[in-house]
């Protein structure tokens, strides 16, 4: 069920118009036998956020680290702020910063000799350590050991590392692993506020919601290639709309009618039977659909419990790049 | 830029230094005591010289091993699966900061740890200030900067902060026999001496009895005396021979050293 305009778009993701700060060009890893990522391009725009999203293993980490110059790519180039991050390391580095998708730091040290050290070593210092600490929320546990906190504070001081030079660009894996959903909004909005002030941001996520609310742009990655991208409403609008309800108790499911020629999906949740129809996008058909539905349903004396009608999610689009491949 | 890195990054490891027990006992507590080993063999004379001093100055080399070697085997390591060294690569801080950094804290120790030992030989031993200061500490430093390279290259093979003790276990117990650092091997086989004086601390520990006594160890014993000038030359080729070892393993390092958790 994936469209073919965007199954072709695949393989490229150009937005030529503007010059890129990044650049992903045919982009092959492998590690022995396995090949992690299968010739991927994709171009992000200077302050554009550009969301990597995949199931484990998919490619999206292999991605970042090149990008983030930690290997080179066994084919194609990537190019960051027109650079090579590897080999003009020096040139990249000053004006990037990462998030790593966990650890990396001096756990004897306490959380404000962690930020001074790092701010120490920064090329620019646009905030004092409280600043940086009070950003993301850790200011009370400054004088506390890197040890002592919790995964989700790690997460944040993560994230106030990375940002604490107000980079240009700024890569990151998996930012919200582990946070609390306060935590997770509230650095929702510092990659906002750094997105508004010209950051340009790749980010790999496993949270659809974040990905959709973030992104200006994102690709699904599978299996180490790049099977759908665009922007959000892009992705999920070539994906229709879905009718959904429970199957009425004793009704078979082949006397469930076909709308606008397509038959319903069913499957079992919770003990219940619930019948599913992938329509088109369009808003017309669709209302159609629904109305044949209901006539039929009082034709033959039926209550649709738990009836909805809704446009795809990028969960249903992202579950349905996984199922195919 | 560099430069600054560096310091940073020494002034942080001596704070860690004081916050880690293992850390603390390998490169302060330990070769102390090493020193104090000294203290116990009073009478005497080995090659020439008072027993004592002999033993004292072998120790000057040997602490090295710990202070450097063996610390920083276990600091790469750690730091290495804890992800520490990718967050240092994934910074502005370059390679050579990053390695200098670590290195020079443990040299900075080192170098106090042997001023502390000679004043103790000075004090419980009757020993004397070394006859050429600079030539002595030019070995020490020379030494600690040639086992930052081969701890990078070991912790390659090092699985975990843990088992470092155990993989600089070997290279503990060849140097630490073949260096002369504790008992001379004038009765050895020639080609035992000739393929021992080659390994890394054994031109270490000759510097520094150059430096501290003003004869000549690369002679025989009774080691002829030399003058202050005439150390450096007798020096020179030991000197050569550790810079060698630093190549060497720069080169090792090059090829084994691992930014990334071995499991990764």
């Amino acid at each position: 069920m994936i469209s073919q305009t965007l199954l072709e778009r695949r393989e490229t993701v150009h937005r030529p118009d503007t010059a890129s700060v990044i650049e992903v060009r045919d982009l092959r890893q492998k590690y022995g036998d396995f090949e992690a990522v299968k010739g991927i391009s994709f171009e992000v725009r200077p302050g554009e956020l550009f969301a990597l999203l995949g199931t484990n293993g998919a490619g999206k980490t292999t991605t970042i680290e090149i990008l983030e110059g930690f290997r080179p790519p066994t084919e194609g180039s990537v190019r960051v702020l027109g650079h090579d991050p590897v080999t003009e390391r020096a040139k990249v580095r000053p004006h990037t910063g990462l998030m790593l998708q966990e650890g990396g730091f001096f756990t004897d040290l306490t959380v404000v000799e962690t930020v001074r050290f790092w701010r120490d070593v920064s090329p620019n210092k646009p905030y004092t350590v409280a600043e940086v600490l009070d950003r993301v929320e850790l200011a009370e546990k400054g004088d506390v050991q890197v040890r002592q906190l919790s995964g989700g504070q790690k997460r944040r001081l993560d994230l106030a590392l990375a940002t604490l030079a107000q980079p240009k660009v700024l890569f990151l894996d998996e930012p919200t692993t582990g946070m609390d959903p306060e935590a997770r909004r509230n650095t929702w909005t510092i990659i906002q506020d750094l997105v508004s002030s010209g950051t340009t941001v790749l980010l790999t996520t496993h949270y659809l919601e974040e990905a959709e609310r973030l992104a200006d742009r994102l690709a699904i990655m599978h299996e180490g290639r790049i099977q759908l991208a665009g922007t959000a409403a892009e992705v999920v609008s070539q994906q229709g709309n879905r009718i959904r309800f429970r199957v009425p108790d004793q009704l078979p499911v082949e006397r469930l009618p076909l709308l606008d020629g397509v038959a319903a999906a069913t499957e079992l949740r919770k003990g219940q039977l619930i019948a599913e129809y992938r329509l088109g996008a369009d808003p017309d058909g669709t209302q159609q659909s629904l109305a044949h539905l209901i006539s039929w349903a009082s034709q033959n004396r039926l209550v649709l419990d738990r009836l909805e009608v809704r446009s795809a999610s990028l969960e249903d689009v992202f579950l349905e790049v996984a199922h195919a491949a | 830029m560099l430069l600054n890195h560096t310091l940073r990054l020494a002034r942080l490891d001596l704070a860690l230094l004081t916050r880690n027990r293992m850390a603390f006992f390998t490169t302060i507590a330990f070769p102390l005591l090493l020193g104090c080993v000294a203290l116990l063999l009073k009478d005497g004379f080995v090659s020439g010289v008072s027993s004592g001093l002999y033993i004292l100055t072998g120790m000057l080399a040997l602490i090295g091993f710990f202070v450097t070697f063996m610390h920083l085997t276990t600091v790469f390591t750690v730091r290495r699966e804890e992800l520490v060294l990718k967050r240092m690569r994934g910074s502005v801080l370059s390679e050579a900061a990053i390695f200098g950094g670590s290195g020079l804290a443990c040299t900075v120790i080192y170098v106090l740890q042997v001023a502390a030992i000679i004043t103790l030989g000075m004090v419980a031993l009757g020993g004397h200030m070394p006859r050429n200061i600079p030539l002595l500490f030019l070995g020490v430093v020379l030494g600690s900067v040639m086992f930052v390279p081969m701890a990078a290259a070991l912790s390659g093979f090092t699985k975990s902060g843990e088992s470092a003790q155990i993989t600089v276990l070997p290279a503990m117990l060849v140097l630490a026999t073949t260096s002369q650092a504790s008992f001379p091997l004038a009765g050895m086989p020639d080609i035992v001496q000739r393929v021992a004086g080659a390994l890394p601390l054994s031109p270490v520990v000759d510097v520094i009895r150059i430096g501290y006594f003003g004869q000549d160890f690369t002679q025989a014993a009774p080691h002829p005396a030399v003058s202050f000038a005439e150390s450096w030359v007798a020096a020179g080729p030991r000197l050569l021979l550790i810079a060698a070892w630093i190549v060497v393993g720069v080169l090792i390092a090059r090829k084994h050293f691992r930014w990334e958790p071995r499991s990764s």
